[in-house]
């Protein structure tokens, strides 16, 4: 039997005395084959438990009816995400890892002595001042003090990109050994000096084709539903200028049907015709029915591409206060637009 | 870990203490991450579904006229199910895989969720060929009863339970570390450290 195993469930089970449980945590530290059993035994645990949990839920006569219940509830909070925002924010802070805890303890402190020393006012007009600087890309001081900052940023290991990420992947973004207004000067100058993103590569890293399908049976008239997956066909194999030919003059007959005009402004953003895209979804988009999810995200694109960000920036923000696929990286392009 | 009733855990969350939340997700996320992974999601989709039926849990008990009618378990179960399923469909609706970008600080790792599953995988296949003390024994402490509970329930001395407890979870763990599967998770971490 394993030699460690009393240790670690003594240790799990929170039975030791102070001494042996740190005792046992430096061990912990360098003992390759005690760090691999204690593990092995969170990992049994957490499996045990979901297997037992499950079968239990399963066994529970009331399952029936709560799943029913869930139903209703889980619709409501999916129609009204916003209405929950102080229940999440007591949920995040309860589940704040301790190095996030820290951080914020320490940011709250530099805010305190920024106010007291009014140090705003004269870090503020530093903004500004490097602002000026920074829009001149040539300006020979800005070059030399971007390729310092960037390249040593580049040789640090793990260098945490400022940004929020989920709850239980937060790094800790170090301010040591700076007072507090130079920290937070340095930060707003580190900020500005990492490159930003440009439109175009910004459209093109999120931006990928929707799959599309065809219809089955779109509507009574059999011509349309065949000249519809005709213009899907097309726009599946690439062939976006029929694709867009074919839509328009289904559009013609049958003036509003959500799909496509959908796909009809997809097609457009593959002929990189952007105005024409964004004026056929945002007629899916304003319609609130089927794609209007996915059409706001391409709208928030095609805004992007076109340089137009304060158009793009509600649509993001909208799908970011969603629970659903475009939340998190609707949630990544704001951080990098805002 | 600090067992709480449903009683205990509706009180605590009615007054926002922030001990219950952590227990929550320590005590019950597993179980959100068993049903997610069957169903062929990630750890970062069983994290996200199991916050938001946290937030429906808390918003109900919050209702003077809330009544819990089953175990808070299958209550939370059943709307994570839900949620979860809303999420599948959508996905399936939109098809859309291949849009999921890969950042690499996110530290969002296929491999460690198929690592997830195969221990998963192996740990139930490892308990069905315990001997019926052993699963007993497991099973009771992994639900959270204590050796002295246990011992009550199921006749034996204390003792013996405490003794049994280790060389079945030292069984467990030498059975795993023997499986091929798992000599082959091994061998992989091992390359990529390399």
């Amino acid at each position: 039997m394993s030699k460690y195993i009393n240790d670690i469930i003594d240790y799990a089970e929170g039975n030791l005395s102070e001494a042996d449980r740190l005792r046992f945590e430096q061990e912990l530290a360098r003992n390759a084959v005690l760090k691999q059993e204690y593990a092995l035994f969170g990992v049994v645990g957490n499996a045990l438990r979901a297997k037992f949990d499950i079968a239990d839920v399963e066994s529970d006569g009331a399952l029936p009816g709560a799943l029913k219940q869930a139903e209703s509830l889980v619709e409501h909070f999916e129609r009204n995400p916003s209405r929950y925002s102080d229940i999440r924010s007591f949920i995040d802070s309860s589940i704040l890892n301790p190095d996030d805890a820290a951080l914020e303890a320490e940011v709250a402190q530099i805010q305190a002595e920024i106010s007291e020393e009014s140090i705003d006012g004269f870090t503020r007009e530093w903004v500004k001042e490097w602002g000026e600087i920074r829009d001149d890309r040539s300006e020979h001081r800005y070059r030399s003090i971007a390729g310092f900052v960037s390249q040593s940023m580049a040789d640090v290991p793990n260098t945490p990109r400022v940004r929020s990420l989920k709850w239980y992947n937060r790094p800790a973004l170090r301010i040591v050994g700076l007072s507090a207004a130079a920290g937070l000067a340095l930060l707003f100058v580190v900020r500005s000096l990492v490159a930003p993103v440009s439109p175009d590569d910004l459209f093109n890293e999120n931006y990928k084709p929707y799959q599309a399908f065809t219809s089955i049976s779109r509507s009574n008239d059999g011509n349309l539903t065949s000249k519809y997956n005709q213009a899907i066909v097309n726009y599946r194999q690439g062939n976006y200028e029929l694709a867009a030919i074919e839509f328009d003059l289904i559009m013609r007959v049958d003036t509003f049907n959500v799909s496509t005009r959908f796909f009809a402004g997809l097609s457009q953003i593959e002929l990189s015709n952007y105005p024409a895209a964004i004026e056929l979804l945002s007629s899916v988009e304003q319609h609130n029915a089927d794609y209007s999810i996915e059409a706001k995200w391409y709208l928030g694109l095609c805004h992007v591409k076109v340089n137009n960000l304060s158009e793009a920036i509600p649509y993001f923000e909208q799908l970011s206060s969603e629970p659903g696929y475009y939340q998190e990286p609707s949630r990544d392009i704001l951080r990098q637009i805002r | 870990m600090r067992e709480f009733t449903d009683a205990e855990i509706i009180d605590c969350l009615r007054n926002r203490q922030s001990d219950v939340v952590q227990y929550l997700f320590k005590r019950y996320l597993p179980m959100i991450r068993f049903m997610v992974y069957k169903a062929g999601g990630s750890s970062d989709d069983a994290n996200d579904i199991f916050q938001d039926g946290l937030i429906i849990l808390i918003d109900r008990v919050d209702r003077d006229d809330f009544e819990l009618t089953c175990k808070l378990k299958t209550f939370l179960y059943s709307v994570c199910n839900n949620l979860w399923l809303n999420v599948v469909d959508k996905r399936k609706s939109a098809e859309n895989f291949f849009h999921r970008k890969l950042d690499d600080s996110t530290e969002v790792d296929f491999t460690d969720e198929l690592d997830q599953k195969v221990y998963q995988d192996l740990v139930f296949e490892i308990y069905e060929t315990l001997d019926p003390v052993c699963q007993q024994i497991l099973k009771l402490y992994w639900e959270g009863y204590s050796p002295t509970e246990i011992a009550k329930m199921l006749g034996y001395t204390y003792s013996y339970v405490r003794k049994r407890k280790c060389e079945c979870h030292a069984e467990v763990i030498r059975r795993i570390q023997n499986h091929p599967d798992y000599k082959v998770l091994e061998r992989t971490e091992e390359s990529f450290q390399r």
